[in-house]
């Protein structure tokens, strides 16, 4: 995977005709993170979500008992109807990560946040190692944001709040860790 | 647009309030309230035949509405199972416009979810969940045309069924379900 070398800004519209399209549907959609400023690092993808994007799997959509999504428990509809928190928080447990205070940056650590609707889980960005977020909006881009609260807000579009951190040692991020964080948009992608 | 609104602005005065909020969109859709629905719903249903031409001018009002509501009015949605369930029957034309609107209307408000079964908490999955076979046949034709992981989730949560459930390939599931709406006569 080659990285962009990115303007000052960090994009590139010349690298990618339809920034200027993604950037205002991302900011219709969450307005704070509008207002506190953003970067756009991949074209939109449907075929993988925030949770791959944080276990750096670019090539699934992870999702419990859904066709078509990855998921490494078998769990049924049942399971998931009071609210499905709990079996997100046990698959992030099981890859090696455990509740923590906050999400400020630590050294040789990795921080994702978890973002929720009482027990209904919404969305999780991940922490890079300069302290800055990366989030995988749904079926559209991956962003980088300074603050983890920025994707959060009160509209109905934007997540809801953060309802814990969680940490592990730091595993490389081939992607989200480079110094720009920024991939080439047009960089072609295999699916299996 | 403008000559269907201007032909359908003065609906049959028999109609009454529900005709005019079906007629007027630009005016009422934008703070449309259940009470106003359920009136044109009733209004509808008093209109018999269903062929007949206020009927009809009823319907086109309501496509009119759904035409022309997008950027004075994105947050509403044309509830036709609803409002009209018989619809499709009776003018499947106008239905598959107004169902494949209702279809791009919930494709765009869920692009950005990182969890596809909370569609359906939205109004348009719901309407379209309300059709049944006629959802399915909605949701197997926008699969096809724009694979997403909300349709596959509308679909195993309409029919029941999962014969995707064995892959965690987005486009191998998308095959799978359209697949299975060919053996069943539904795509």
């Amino acid at each position: 995977m080659r990285l962009c070398d990115f303007g000052a800004n960090g994009e590139s519209s010349e690298a990618w005709p339809n920034l200027s399209d993604a950037r205002r549907e991302v900011s219709e959609r969450f307005p704070t993170l509008a207002r506190d400023g953003y970067q756009i690092t991949s074209p939109r993808d449907r075929h993988y979500n925030c949770v791959a994007w944080a276990l750096r799997d670019r090539s699934n959509w992870w999702e419990p008992a859904l066709d078509g999504a990855y998921w490494p428990r078998d769990v049924s509809d049942d399971e998931l109807e009071d609210g499905d928190l709990p079996e997100y928080e046990r698959v992030f447990r099981a890859l090696g990560f455990e509740r923590c205070a906050d999400g400020n940056l630590v050294a040789g650590f990795e921080k994702i946040a978890v973002y929720a609707n009482n027990d209904d889980f919404a969305h999780v960005a991940y922490q890079r190692p300069d302290g800055s977020w990366s989030s995988k909006l749904g079926k559209l881009n991956d962003i980088r944001h300074d603050d983890a609260k920025s994707v959060s807000g009160s509209t109905s579009t934007e997540y809801p709040g953060i309802q814990f951190f969680m940490t592990r040692q730091r595993q490389p991020h081939e992607l989200a860790d480079s110094e720009s964080g920024l991939l080439l948009p047009s960089t072609p992608k295999s699916h299996a | 647009m403008t000559v269907l609104v201007d032909t359908v602005l003065e609906p049959p005065a028999s109609l009454g309030t529900g005709a005019f909020v079906a007629a007027n969109p630009r005016m009422e859709l934008g703070t449309l309230a259940p009470l106003k629905l359920e009136a044109t719903r009733q209004m509808l249903v008093a209109t018999q035949p269903r062929e007949s031409a206020s009927y009809s001018a009823v319907m086109r009002a309501v496509q009119v509405a759904s035409n022309s509501y997008r950027h004075d009015f994105p947050a509403f949605y044309f509830p036709i199972a609803s409002l009209a369930p018989d619809l499709p029957a009776a003018h499947p034309e106008l239905a598959r416009v107004l169902l494949d609107r209702l279809a791009g209307e919930l494709e765009h408000d869920t692009a950005h979810l990182s969890v596809a079964r909370r569609a359906s908490r939205h109004p348009a999955f719901q309407e379209l969940a309300k059709l049944g076979p006629i959802g399915t046949r909605v949701a197997l034709r926008r699969l096809a045309r724009s694979p997403s992981p909300v349709w596959l989730y509308f679909l195993q949560h309409v029919t029941g069924e999962r014969p995707a459930a064995s892959t965690s390939s987005v486009d191998e599931a998308v095959r799978l379900w359209r697949e299975w709406g060919k053996q069943r006569g539904l795509a």
